[in-house]
């Protein structure tokens, strides 16, 4: 036992590390205001009340002491008492108190003596000292640390226990599930094909209304979603089904959307074609980007892959941006202007006067949403699809059973590629402007976390995966600074909790079964 | 028949050796390109000599930091064959850690001097040690934290992925605490930027900067010293055993997930002195400072043969050399000379995956 004191003392010590950081960049506070938001529902919250940053702190210690004391449960060892748990919980608490109650009094009077923390760290205005000083004194303050963290690792401790020895939840589900697996009705509903094609059609209607239902900024969401998942299905392709890493996306993507931009803005060429030429056109020149960037990659393995692909994509930057292509591509200045896509008549004739733009616009991304799906669907169950399938299982199995490796994976980039492009397309025709800014490397991450998430390989992961990484944090604005140090953790931890994604490819699995085969093989070959 | 045009390095078991046509084409192309310029240059000369030798000084001085940042990368993909692309951040922590002794130092009053003016030297000292311990000590904790865990992961990609999450936590967790405006290194008196001795040549001067100097003199005394480190301990033998083959080392005795913590920590320290030193020759940084010398510095392993120590330090001198002499070479602007390093990168892996130094690439090939 004396162990796990230790272990204890040092989860405090790591919450107390957690409370400092969060605190450090003002994430408490963010989250404190979101709840207090979501709670009191008020339209906007200037500054968090010190109850709602309090919630916050104690819920750290919540988590910490609740996952300490799971994971006391273990197979083979003695079941803890509860006294046990609370006074482990305590210790936590209590470490992580002091700990935390030391650097706010160390910052307080710091900032009592008028030095300037903000020039060393940027998000420790006064206020926000402060506001982690619960407004009062030093010694209150240290007493309202200490409650708070010793109160939530308590909470923590004592839920974890009642869990773990009654195991309720758990059953629960379990039951209800077992429940549900029996009941003739809800079997019947589910195996019944007029019900699934009715749910199939409210679905489609409930997809084609979308666009009026939604309000502006909802419309503007929904289609960068559209956009990221169509950019995540290119990069299925290329990472999910065929193995390759590619790091550097952005540049078939940056690669479309100059194309189309360059042939239908009236600036820096004056060409101005129409949106399906200009499309089509961007499609190739992407397209043949893929063969260019794929021919010399294609023996590449791998991490090496990653980065010659990143590499590309900053060459390519790098020229967008620099003076020496300024008069054709608009330098840093970008390009504006680009053009849309014409309503056709009959849309006007149908409804008595034309769409809205944006509701039209977002019309055509879903169009072009549905059809990469269907073309990425049958390339992933057809011929190719195996075949990449093998590669990215065992290139050299896959080599030895037929598989032209070199030609599949140089057709995976240029694919990849060429749904890459198109995304790009569709990106600068929405927007109208688009500049070297659009198309740096969190671009690329952006859509590698997108099939990560979703899981790789998975057509449904992509969208889901889309929606999380582009339309959450847009519905999360409070915590807008935060997204992209809270995308980092989420990386690392679901690489090591569950590196398949959210929606995992189903596969088929064969087994041999000896026995039942066996008795199969003796029937068959019978006279 | 075909796809052999695809396929050069497939190795054949009649033996013959295939003529691989695209790294001919692309080798003789770069090659009549350089040549070319080398003419145009000779012939038509746009800089003077002293601003080649002024090129080649900037070239050593960033070579220099790129080559220990390569180091890192070297020796953890020969432990772990991992690409820890959280490593530039790490730097970025060294050069945060070095701004902020030198910040105490200059606020510390003594009499009506400060710590700063008083003893430089060892403010300097003190500094580096700053830099390094904080980047050793996330290095050891990224690898336990973010790495570790995915030892045995069974899907290929985890560690990768879990470095770009590392390093994107890091590169924003830096932002949101230290702010995303540059910051102007505090160096002591003794190592002023910019102060230095001007050489006169015929037609013009080269200054040679003292930061510039101190820099290079101190990479080269880390590399060299980190070589005899690798060479002659019992850690460094083992760092080499386990990167030659791990279950065999392993089977020796030899506890390789302790080795892998301390080349994280050894790959650590050099970065953080890079950092220190990019902090104090360049002046201005941000959180993003780690970014681009973390890809050209791979860039350098690359070129070097990755998992081999002596080639990461030749790539780093190398490329830097090529970065900051290669705009005037072919005329371009020097915007560019980041084009000119990913380049490179691509080159070398079109022509020599294998790497400019590696010996035995036959049993090695890492690629």
């Amino acid at each position: 036992m004396k162990n796990t004191s230790a272990v204890a003392v040092r989860k405090g010590v790591l919450t107390a590390i957690i409370l400092i950081f969060l605190q450090l960049i003002n994430m408490t506070a963010a989250l404190g205001a979101m709840l207090e938001k979501m709670i009191t529902s008020a339209k906007s919250v200037k500054s968090v009340s010190p109850l709602f940053y309090g919630v916050i702190v104690a819920l750290v210690a919540f988590f910490i002491a609740f996952s300490f004391i799971r994971s006391l449960y273990r197979p083979g060892k003695p079941k803890p008492t509860p006294l046990y748990c609370l006074g482990e919980s305590l210790v936590i608490g209590l470490v992580s108190g002091v700990l935390i109650a030391a650097l706010n009094a160390l910052i307080s009077t710091l900032n009592a003596n008028g030095v300037k923390i903000r020039t060393y760290l940027d998000m420790m205005a006064p206020d926000a000292i402060k506001t982690a000083a619960f407004g009062r004194e030093i010694p209150v303050m240290i007493g309202i640390y200490l409650a708070l963290t010793i109160a939530g690792a308590l909470l923590g401790g004592l839920i974890a226990w009642i869990i773990k020895s009654t195991g309720q939840p758990a059953n629960a589900w379990a039951a209800l599930q077992r429940a549900i697996a029996e009941n003739h009705t809800i079997r019947f509903i589910r195996r019944n094909k007029i019900v699934r094609i009715l749910v199939i059609i409210a679905i489609l209607i409930f997809v084609f209304a979308l666009p009026f239902i939604l309000s502006p900024y909802g419309i503007s969401i929904l289609g960068l979603v559209l956009i990221y998942a169509v950019l995540g299905l290119g990069l299925n392709l290329i990472v999910g089904l065929s193995g390759q890493l590619v790091f550097g996306f952005v540049a078939f993507y940056a690669i479309g959307a100059y194309t189309f931009a360059l042939l239908t803005a009236p600036k820096p060429l004056g060409l101005e074609f129409s949106f399906p030429i200009a499309f089509l056109v961007a499609l190739a020149i992407s397209g043949l980007s893929g063969v260019i960037v794929g021919l010399p990659i294609m023996n590449l393995r791998g991490d090496y892959l990653a980065i010659v692909t990143l590499g590309f994509a900053e060459i390519i930057r790098s020229l967008v941006n620099s003076n020496l292509l300024a008069d054709f591509t608009g330098g840093p200045q970008g390009i504006k202007d680009i053009g849309q896509p014409r309503q056709p008549g009959f849309i006007e004739s149908l409804i008595g006067k034309p769409m809205p733009e944006n509701i039209y616009f977002l019309y055509v991304i879903m169009i072009f949403f549905a059809v990469t799906l269907y073309i990425v669907y049958r390339l992933q169950y057809s011929r190719v699809g195996r075949s990449w399938e093998a590669m990215r299982e065992d290139e050299t199995v896959a080599q030895a059973c037929g598989v032209a490796t070199s030609y599949y994976k140089v057709l995976a980039v240029i694919i990849g590629a060429v749904i890459a492009g198109a995304a790009g397309a569709l990106y600068a025709s929405r927007n109208t402007y688009i500049g070297p800014g659009d198309f740096v490397f969190m671009v690329s991450v952006n859509s590698l976390a997108v099939i990560v998430v979703g899981g790789m390989g998975s057509i449904p992961g992509a969208l889901i995966g889309a929606f999380i990484i582009k339309g959450v944090p847009e519905l999360l604005r409070d915590l807008e600074n935060y997204r992209m140090v809270v995308f980092g953790v989420l990386l690392i931890a679901m690489m090591i909790i569950r590196p398949e994604g959210l929606l995992p490819i189903r596969r088929k699995k064969i087994y041999a079964e000896p026995d039942k085969d066996l008795e199969i093989l003796k029937k068959e070959l019978k006279p | 028949m075909t796809l052999n045009f695809f396929n050069p390095n497939k190795k054949k078991s009649s033996g013959v050796r295939r003529i691989n046509w695209l790294r001919i084409i692309v080798g003789l192309g770069a090659l009549a390109f350089l040549i070319y310029r080398a003419i145009i240059l000779i012939t038509r000369p746009t800089y003077g000599s002293v601003f080649w030798l002024s090129f080649l000084n900037t070239g050593l001085i960033v070579g220099g930091m790129y080559a220990l940042i390569a180091i890192g990368y070297t020796l953890v993909y020969g432990v772990m064959s991992l690409i820890n692309f959280a490593h530039g951040d790490i730097m970025m922590l060294g050069c945060f850690a070095g701004f902020f002794t030198f910040e105490a130092f200059d606020a510390w009053k003594i009499g009506d001097s400060n710590f700063m003016n008083m003893y430089p030297g060892l403010a300097i000292f003190l500094a580096f040690l700053a830099g390094t311990g904080v980047s050793m000590i996330s290095g050891y904790y990224l690898e336990k934290i973010a790495y570790r865990p995915l030892r045995n992961s069974p899907v290929r990609l985890a560690p990768l992925i879990s470095a770009v999450g590392a390093s994107i936590f890091i590169e924003t967790a830096a932002q949101l605490m230290f702010g995303a405006t540059k910051k102007t290194y505090k160096n002591p008196p003794l190592l002023a930027r910019g102060s230095g001795w001007n050489i006169e040549m015929g037609d013009g001067m080269i200054v040679i900067t003292k930061t510039g100097v101190f820099s290079l003199i101190l990479a080269l005394i880390l590399m060299i010293g980190l070589y005899i480190f690798v060479r002659k301990t019992k850690l460094g033998k083992s760092i080499r055993a386990v990167s030659q083959d791990k279950n065999t080392a392993q089977l020796m005795g030899i506890n390789t997930d302790r080795v892998a913590s301390q080349t994280f920590m050894i790959s650590g320290v050099l970065a953080g002195a890079a950092g220190v030193m990019w902090g104090i020759h360049n002046g201005l940084f941000n959180h993003y400072v780690g970014f681009l010398p973390g890809i050209k510095a791979f860039t350098a392993a690359v070129l070097g043969g990755i998992g081999n120590i002596p080639g990461a330090m030749a790539g780093g001198m190398i490329l830097g050399i090529v970065e900051s002499v290669g705009p005037a070479f072919l005329g371009i602007d020097f915007q560019l000379k980041d084009v000119i390093a990913f380049s490179i990168l691509i080159f070398v892996l079109i022509l020599k995956p294998s790497g400019l130094f590696s010996k035995n690439a036959s049993t090695q090939e890492k690629v």
